[in-house]
């Protein structure tokens, strides 16, 4: 069975957007679990140390501030397919453009969409952009993220 | 590092992850709110026929992302990254991120390195591919 139905009806589809603020617990724990141990993504000293205004927060934690700041989270971007997490749903790309460092204590405003979904035999492939910008509106980052639906 | 020296075909960094631990997994999740099991439920894995928990992409990009990293004066030099995940990392795997030089050039003034990366298992297989361009200073020579 395909994951995606009616393909028409998941490609364009608008995230409702949102706004995200990394908190500085976050970024912490991210550079824990990363086994990063660059302090400018700990401790705001650190990171003014390396030409930052606040703390850091490590670059591929943009995926979890474009989702939920998309306002639709991992699971709102799956909305409308049939996901069976049993069978399997992989990370498959990942790409981001930085415009400017992500920092702690920053509120992006996110908005994103499911770009295409392409449907192969055993797997549908899912792919979903994000632009984010910052409390001036300037850009911050882009996002593209492409996932692997097994069925 | 400075722009003038870097060479193209340059491994600028190798980084090790040994012993790729399942209770950052589990940190991750939570920081991400991902309902995936693989990440976090062994039963869900062993139905999968997958030898132990999958470290996410997100983190396994990260480990690319510091060899990147490696070479720049400062994290916020950093200015694209991406990532292909070829094969899963499990727990308990051994790996190692490399970060080597694929093209520089001049831009508005800045120097600019486009770096391939590379996260391999300690068996040789290759689990994630990638590129991050980083900005460097240009001075003079060490």
């Amino acid at each position: 069975m395909m994951s995606v139905d009616n393909v028409e009806d998941v490609v364009g589809r608008q995230f409702p957007g949102g706004e995200f603020t990394v908190e500085r617990w976050m970024a912490y724990l991210w550079a824990d679990a990363t086994r990063n141990d660059d302090d400018a993504f700990r401790h705001e000293e650190a990171a003014k140390e390396v030409g930052a205004d606040a703390q850091l927060v490590p670059p591929e934690f943009g995926m979890h501030i474009a989702m939920e700041g998309s306002g639709a989270g991992i699971e709102g971007a799956l909305e409308g397919l049939d996901i069976d997490w049993e069978s399997g749903v992989f990370h498959g790309e990942q790409s981001f453009t930085f415009h400017q460092p992500l920092v702690v204590g920053e509120t992006y405003s996110v908005t994103g969409e499911v770009a295409d979904v392409e449907q192969k035999e055993k797997f549908d492939i899912l792919s979903l952009d994000y632009e984010a910008t910052d409390t001036q509106g300037n850009p911050a980052f882009r996002t593209q993220t492409r996932i692997i639906i097994t069925h | 590092m400075k722009f003038q020296d870097i060479t193209i075909g340059d491994t600028v960094a190798e980084k090790s992850f040994e012993d790729v631990p399942a209770k950052n997994m589990e940190i991750v999740t939570a920081l991400m709110e991902d309902p995936n099991p693989i990440h976090f439920d062994r039963r869900a894995t062993e139905q999968m026929g997958r030898p132990g928990l999958v470290n996410q992409g997100p983190i396994n990009m990260s480990y690319m992302t510091q060899a990147a990293l490696a070479v720049a004066e400062s994290p916020t030099d950093l200015t694209s990254l991406e990532a292909r995940f070829e094969e899963n990392v499990f727990e308990g795997d051994d790996v190692l991120a490399t970060a080597t030089v694929d093209e520089k050039y001049e831009e508005d003034g800045e120097g600019y390195v486009n770096l391939g990366l590379l996260l391999e298992k300690a068996d040789g297989t290759t689990a994630v591919t990638g590129t991050a361009t980083v900005r460097l200073p240009k001075g003079e020579s060490v």
